[in-house]
């Protein structure tokens, strides 16, 4: 091995060593910063999603207690609809964000939702409600 | 030249449907090293230290284009190599942060789905059990909540969440949130100042259990609320 080799491999054991130790650094701020940006993405989606599911099983709760009370209020199809989407809702695992299964649940609950609120002709949604626009497509 | 660093945490795993979250930092690469480490130097426990690569980071930058190695006398190769070191040094904590923030993205994600999702839930089913009532007949209302005072309070509830948007609900959790942490760490001790204090979100959900607790009619889907 001649000595231009060695200074030549030791210049570039330097250079890693170098971006090596920046690396380091850098990774290790970078699991912080990174854990809170996502954090704060969970924060705001985490709380979207429930705010809706607890808003169908609200509607749900009470179109049930009324369907008690007056078994004749609702048709027959409408409350075939109101206890698909209570099994949908029961189906949805509301604690396992990364479940793949998440995203087509919430479409089938908003197109059964939309439908039965056709059918009764009433308005429900509220202010942050998903609308049929925002469903397409969800940018954070 | 512009570079363009994009998280991506999914929420469920079909990466090109809805759910798919993602976040984006644009920063200007070769933009002043202060601007784009800035607020992981302020995160950072060891920014105190000289020898930090963030530091290093910073000193490249502020020397970008500076002229003063002409002006020293002798050392400008000792300078040199500092100046190379530091670009390497750079280089790979530019590298590190992305690939550390990739890492734990999806992680932190989880953790704040988890910690936001009931309160939202609450809220949720305050807005659908007074929502879905107002919109029924008189008189299947009144055979569900059966005195006019129930009836007015459900009714004022559901104005009261009614006006809340999404949005303003968040913040209004947030600011909670912080509170109730800063709270922890300024009171292990639970103090009774502060007992009483309870959030706004909360409180929706607790009135609307009092007001449903002593309504059969209702009551008996509010078990299959819980989740």
């Amino acid at each position: 091995m001649d000595s231009n080799g060695d200074m030549f491999d030791s210049a570039v054991n330097l250079e890693q060593t170098h971006y090596k130790e920046g690396h380091e650094e850098g990774y290790a701020n970078g699991l912080v910063s990174g854990k809170e940006e996502g954090r704060q993405v969970g924060l705001k989606t985490g709380f979207e999603v429930g705010e809706e599911l607890g808003f169908y099983r609200g509607c749900i709760g009470i179109w049930n207690s009324a369907i008690r009370v007056d078994p004749n209020h609702f048709s027959v199809r409408v409350q075939k609809s109101i206890s698909q989407m209570n099994e949908l809702l029961k189906k949805y695992p509301i604690s396992e964000p990364e479940n793949e299964s998440v995203s087509d649940i919430m479409d089938s609950l908003r197109l059964k939702f939309r439908a039965i609120c056709a059918t009764l002709n009433v308005k429900l949604e509220y202010n942050g409600y998903p609308k049929a626009s925002d469903v397409e497509n969800i940018e954070f | 030249m512009r570079k363009v660093k994009v998280l991506t945490i999914k929420y469920g795993t079909k990466l090109s449907k809805n759910w798919t979250v993602t976040v984006q930092f644009c920063k200007m690469e070769g933009h002043i090293a202060a601007d784009l480490y800035g607020e992981a130097l302020q995160q950072s426990s060891i920014q105190s230290c000289p020898t930090s690569a963030a530091d290093y980071a910073l000193n490249d930058a502020q020397d970008n284009g500076s002229d003063d190695w002409c002006n020293e006398d002798g050392d400008s190769c000792e300078w040199e190599s500092e100046r190379i070191r530091n670009q390497f040094v750079t280089v790979g904590y530019r590298e590190g942060l992305m690939a550390g923030q990739e890492a734990s993205a999806q992680d932190g994600f989880n953790i704040g789905f988890k910690q936001s999702v009931s309160a939202g839930y609450n809220l949720g089913i305050v807005r659908g059990v007074t929502g879905a009532l107002n919109c029924l007949p008189d008189d299947l209302k009144e055979r569900l909540a059966e005195t006019a005072q129930k009836r007015n309070k459900l009714k004022q509830l559901h104005k009261s969440v009614h006006s809340l948007s999404t949005s303003d609900a968040l913040k209004l959790f947030h600011k909670e949130q912080t509170r109730t942490s800063s709270v922890h760490k300024e009171n292990p001790k639970p103090d009774c100042t502060q007992i009483s204090d309870e959030g706004v979100l909360e409180n929706y959900y607790k009135e609307l259990q009092s007001i449903i607790k002593d309504t059969p009619a209702i009551e008996a889907c509010l078990d299959m609320m819980k989740q």
